[in-house]
């Protein structure tokens, strides 16, 4: 129980004891592990996904490949014969960059038209654009723009190539004399994205060190722990699945997790030096965190335990990620980090920025109980629309907006005729009908149609005016872009739309076979899978929170705010994407789960310094400063220290990272917000032990 | 009775109707290329025929007519064009460019195919006689019954036969 000392004296003195074995035995050990698994990072967040996509199984197993659509604007000051050439010179080096496909483009458009010299004398004509000059092609597309709107603008100052490749392009390394601009929704990671996120953590643990605590050990000892947290999270998880791929997100999750337990650790290390020596503070480091510190591993391996059984492998690893992270940081916070800490001692115990803490307990002692009311039913009421927003349509919460995107698909054929074009018509004009912004439909009927009106047909459209737009198909080498082997091609522009409804639709379209092609609609089908699946097991970790906390602190209203003070953050988090119109994406729902693993944390710490001071007979406001003292400002400190973290992630070239490191910070920014102006509140309204049976009982 | 009936059986006749309409529309429709061929295949023997593709193209052409000249160019320059597609061309005069004695000079050559892509694509200037021999004259003259029968109003005019036409 919380009101229990460990006595953990023989453990320190036997750790100080032989301090060197113990270290040189988890860095030898900590080696021949790294050694024998040899972790793998998986250097594209794409294959993350896509490997457990089943649109993706569907379009290998068809032995279609899929490619990465990537959009290069360029803006041009004017449009003339020079800038054409450049542009035209630029089509051809895209064109012949490795593993490029096809690049879309006005330079890689035809004109069709019917060339004649009377009404007797005439044939169907399809000229590259880039064949006129550059005030005729200017004329030309003015006068018939509908199929080159997505490759230029009505004035001709910006120009988009639509890139289709089998690896992400690097276009950085191109040499290209315009302003551009280019937009690959997955890119590979670099070596260079992994020092950036090495270097940020380790940059701001240093600062942080240097801040607040005055000195270095603080950050060598975050250091150390953090590396052997990962090497043995990722050891264990190699035990458990056999998989040693590691994604960037369930790095970021065990980072995390171990800088938030090492905190408290070293901090009570640290401040306990101001009346102690270091060894009695070693003690106090160990003696006062092992209890909260083993409390939280049940709390995140029940709630999140039922996402093990999940059918998919990546929501599996990054809940296995959190759960066995915190039980390897506990083991070397414990084991490892006394043995450590005990070489050194710390000239500066006194944490100046810890008078906070009386600030803090002050106000909250008196707070206002009405105020309080207020805002749980406020709380309670954004709850209530969001359920009832779920409940309504479950698939307009997770939307993603997309400002303009691209979707291409295959379909197969055995024969071009009337039927199939007129499948393909009907899947175009259903696809409109049932989704918005839908910018343009791009297929072999696309051209076919233009191929047959040029041709100024005077009959219905039969065979015989198939056959021959068929026939010009071929002549005017225009095939290639619409037609495979045996697929026909179709690509889908979307423009300020939700990119997961079109998404949702096509996967249920009965009406042709339809294959995904491009990676980003198939990662994003990946996606959308387990989007659903995290927010439920999202919820019911914060229900299994509540549970636990109860029956940890014997405790029904213990557990009441266990869930209240989890809930409450990502209740207003939620509140917040709907306000700015995000959508609740997978990395949302990872910023969330690493949320509630470190919240959970803070709770239990916070509720056990709090209550375990009131049944030692402390009054309110006292046990209120000591929990600030001993458990704020370690939260504080990991909240601050993770937020620079995530918020530094967002500057990464990973999609994925950059949105996990915003949403991350902003989570971790409001979860603070809340352990520390509604957390401690929270304690003392359920508090209602007079002081007098305190006293008495202590 | 008489005003049951008299409903019903209006009903079937509008019902038949438009069943024959249906009918009669969808086999125009499969009988267009199908008729186009067989009208065309009596006189394929006067056809120039060139390509090695599975798929027939009959092509009505005019050996002045700058655009019939651009469409055989395209055909010569385009290898890939003759493996696909199997044509069979027949001049068929366009009167503005009086060339019906070029047409019996391109069909008497020993070699009416050599021939013709000299003058269509290489522009060669070739002297054509007045008249012209009586069988070239028959084998214009048929190749422009079927063509008025066809309904062929422009130069290049293609018919595209399926494989199995």
């Amino acid at each position: 129980m919380y009101y229990h000392t460990p006595n953990t004296s023989q453990f320190v003195m036997f750790i100080r004891r032989f301090r060197a074995a113990v270290i040189a035995l988890f860095i030898l050990f900590s080696i021949g592990i790294f050694a024998f698994i040899k972790p793998e990072l998986i250097s594209s967040d794409t294959f993350f996904w896509l490997s457990e996509s089943k649109q993706f199984e569907k379009t290998t197993q068809q032995e279609y490949t899929a490619t990465y659509v990537g959009r290069l604007s360029i803006k041009t000051a004017v449009f003339d014969e020079t800038t054409k050439l450049q542009l035209q010179s630029l089509q051809t080096e895209l064109e012949h960059q490795v593993g490029v496909e096809q690049v879309e483009s006005l330079f890689a458009t035809h004109m069709v038209f019917n060339d004649q010299t009377s009404e007797e004398s005439a044939i169907v004509k399809a000229l590259p654009i880039g064949s006129l000059s550059a005030p005729k092609m200017v004329t030309f597309v003015r006068a018939f723009p509908e199929p080159y709107t997505q490759f230029v603008n009505d004035d001709f100052s910006e120009f988009h190539f639509f890139l289709h490749s089998q690896n992400p392009i690097q276009i950085d390394k191109m040499n290209i004399p315009f302003e551009h601009r280019y937009s690959e929704p997955v890119v590979e990671a670099q070596l260079g994205h992994y020092l950036w996120y090495v270097g940020v953590i380790v940059l701001v643990i240093v600062v942080m060190s240097r801040i607040l605590f005055r000195n270095y050990i603080a950050a060598f000892g975050a250091i150390s722990v953090t590396i052997l947290t990962l090497i043995w999270t990722f050891s264990i998880m190699y035990l458990l699945s056999g998989s040693n791929q590691i994604h960037i997100a369930m790095s970021l999750m065990v980072v995390s997790i171990s800088i938030g337990h090492y905190l408290y650790f070293y901090y009570r290390w640290h401040v306990s030096q101001f009346k102690s020596d270091s060894n009695r503070a070693l003690e106090k480091s160990i003696n006062r965190n092992l209890h909260p510190a083993v409390w939280t591993l049940p709390v995140l391996i029940l709630s999140l335990g039922s996402l093990l059984f999940a059918d998919s492998k990546i929501v599996t690893m990054l809940s296995l990620s959190l759960m066995v992270s915190s039980a390897v940081a506990y083991i070397i916070n414990i084991v490892f980090l006394p043995a450590l800490l005990s070489f050194f001692s710390v000239k500066y115990p006194r944490i100046g920025f810890a008078r906070i803490c009386y600030w803090f307990a002050n106000r909250e002692i008196h707070y206002n109980p009405k105020i309080l009311k207020g805002f749980m039913i406020l709380t309670a009421v954004i709850l209530l629309s969001i359920v009832t927003r779920l409940a309504i349509s479950p698939d307009g919460f997770f939307d993603k907006h997309v400002s303009q995107n691209t979707i291409t698909l295959k379909v197969p054929f055995e024969e071009i005729d009337l039927e199939t074009l007129q499948k393909i018509e009907t899947f175009e004009h259903e696809l409109r009908k049932y989704n918005k912004g839908i910018e343009k439909v791009d297929s072999v009927v696309t051209i076919l149609k233009r191929l047959d009106m040029a041709n100024k047909p005077q009959t219905s459209f039969d065979e015989q005016r198939l056959l021959q737009a068929l026939f010009f198909l071929e002549l005017y080498d225009l095939k290639q872009a619409y037609i495979d082997k045996d697929a026909l091609k179709i690509s889908i522009t979307l423009h300020n739309t939700d990119q997961s409804a079109v998404i949702r639709w096509l996967e249920e379209y009965k009406g042709l076979p339809i294959y995904f092609t491009d990676i980003e609609s198939l990662s994003e089908s990946s996606k959308m899978d387990k989007t659903l699946l995290l927010a439920f097991s999202s919820l019911s970790a914060l229900l299994m929170i509540g549970l636990i906390m109860g029956i940890i602190f014997r405790s029904a209203k213990i557990g009441f705010v266990g869930f209240v003070a989890n809930a409450i953050p990502i209740i207003w988090f939620i509140l917040f994407m709907m306000v700015c119109d995000f959508e609740l994406s997978i990395e949302a729902l990872i910023a969330m789960t690493i949320s509630v693993g470190l919240t959970s944390d803070t709770i239990i710490h916070f509720g056990y310094k709090y209550f375990r001071s009131r049944y030692f007979g402390r009054t309110r406001k006292h046990a209120l400063e000591i929990m600030f003292f001993y458990s704020g400002v370690p939260a504080i400190t990991s909240a601050v220290v993770l937020m620079s973290v995530f918020a530094l992630l967002t500057l990464t070239q990973l999609q994925s990272l950059q949105l996990i490191g915003a949403y991350g910070a902003i989570l971790m920014f409001i979860s603070l917000l809340s352990d520390l102006f509604i957390l401690p509140i929270l304690l003392l309204a359920v508090d209602k032990n007079s002081e007098q049976e305190l006293i008495t009982r202590s | 009775m008489i005003y049951t009936i008299k409903p019903i059986s209006s009903f079937l006749l509008v019902l038949l109707s438009l069943w024959c309409f249906i009918a009669i529309k969808a086999e125009g429709k499969d009988l267009s290329t199908k008729k186009m061929v067989a009208l065309l295949e009596p006189i394929e023997q006067h056809a120039i025929q060139y390509g090695e593709g599975d798929i027939k193209v009959y092509v009505f052409i005019d050996p002045k007519c700058p655009h019939s000249r651009d469409f055989i160019s395209m055909i010569f320059e385009n290898q890939k064009m003759r493996t696909i597609y199997r044509y069979h061309i027949y001049f068929y005069e366009l009167k503005r460019f009086n060339s019906h004695f070029l047409i019996g000079a391109i069909y008497s050559a020993p070699s009416p195919l050599q021939r013709m892509l000299e003058v269509m694509v290489g522009k060669k200037e070739i002297t054509s006689a007045q008249n012209s021999d009586v069988k070239i004259e028959e084998k214009i003259d048929d190749i422009k019954r079927v063509a008025e029968q066809i309904g062929v109003s422009k130069r290049p005019y293609l018919i595209v036969a399926k494989e199995w036409d």
